[in-house]
């Protein structure tokens, strides 16, 4: 059983060496997507012992994940694992993460940090990531009780029917609308975020959930 | 009116880019003569209000000025959606280069995997 952790990665040069050091114990293979960074993420995640992939120019998680998500399947990757470079999600949920593909034969495994423990989440944030489980819950119909979690688990199969088009910050929806609409197999497992000042400020803020919003409805037009 | 002058000195000045633009090989001659005409017709309308209302009238609108907004307005909805088209494509193009790009440099760096 092949287990490849997929990390986009923009500029995170201050954690990254840390979190590929945490990951490499729990998987067999770090697959990292130095999405253009201006700073030596790319280096540095190299040294960690990651295998880096590099994109020349900036174009966003989504596409980041796309081109590692390819790439662990050519090494032949079982299991790929969607997982943050800024420091927020657990290595040690990844067992968790993996058991109900290899024991219970589901496509896709989503962290869920209300169902976990969210260590000093914001309530502003708080709110604005209800408002995202309902908004797609009504668009996608599925009823989870947490969205825009990059921490993930994907069969082989399931990967392989997954392709990402939305190259920014709306490919977290667009992977829930594609389990919807392949009826692929999903279940959510608690997984613990730490929220430290570094991840907020590099996750997404509020505003950018009103563009991830604008941008899903904009993308219903055209 | 000043304001027909003010347009009418714009429309010189969008007339003689559009020149430059031709003979520093930017613009192809099809899309040269498509603006030239363009920005004489709206000089002519601009000049002598009279022939868009002559027209207005025809299609049932009252003054000529309406009908040119209307026009306008319906025009550049149609070519904001045109342009979101072709800024999506690009978009699509360029990530799919910059990660073919990407793959291609991986597989020169990936040694036979021992595990």
């Amino acid at each position: 059983m092949k287990v490849i952790a997929v990390l986009p990665a923009y500029n995170e040069a201050a954690v990254i060496s840390d979190v590929i050091a945490r990951l490499n114990a729990f998987v067999d293979r770090v697959v990292v997507v130095d999405d253009g960074s201006s700073d030596s993420t790319g280096d540095l995640a190299k040294r960690a012992g990651a295998f880096v992939v590099r994109h020349l120019i900036n174009r966003g998680q989504g596409a980041a994940l796309e081109t590692g998500t390819r790439l662990a399947l050519d090494f032949g990757a079982d299991v790929i694992i969607h997982f943050d470079a800024d420091g927020q999600h657990d290595s040690k949920d990844i067992a968790a993460m993996i058991a109900p593909i290899t024991e219970r034969q589901m496509d896709v495994v989503l962290g869920s940090r209300f169902l976990g423990k969210a260590v000093s989440l914001p309530i502003g944030r708080r709110l604005i990531l209800h408002l995202g489980i309902l908004f797609t819950c009504f668009f996608s119909g599925l009823k989870l009780t947490d969205v825009h979690n990059g921490f993930r688990a994907f069969s082989r199969a399931a990967a392989m029917q997954i392709s990402l088009t939305h190259d920014g910050m709306a490919h977290a929806s667009e992977i829930l609308d594609i389990i919807a609409d392949k009826n692929l197999r999903y279940v959510e497992v608690p997984v613990t975020i730490h929220y430290t000042a570094y991840s907020l400020g590099r996750g997404q803020g509020s505003g950018n959930a009103v563009q991830i919003v604008w941008r899903l409805l904009i993308n219903k037009f055209f | 009116m000043p304001i027909q002058w003010i347009i009418i000195v714009f429309i010189l000045f969008a007339i003689f880019k559009a020149w430059r633009a031709y003979a520093g090989g930017g613009l192809d001659r099809r899309k040269l003569l498509w603006w030239t005409v363009f920005w004489l017709a709206a000089a002519v309308v601009i000049l002598l209000p009279q022939t868009a209302t002559l027209l207005a009238n025809i299609l049932g609108v009252g003054r000529g000025v309406d009908l040119a907004l209307y026009i306008s307005v319906v025009v550049l909805f149609y070519v904001l959606f045109a342009m979101s088209r072709k800024v999506d494509r690009l978009e699509k193009s360029l990530t799919d280069l910059v990660r073919e790009i990407a793959l291609k440099n991986a597989k020169h760096d990936h040694e036979p995997d021992q595990r």
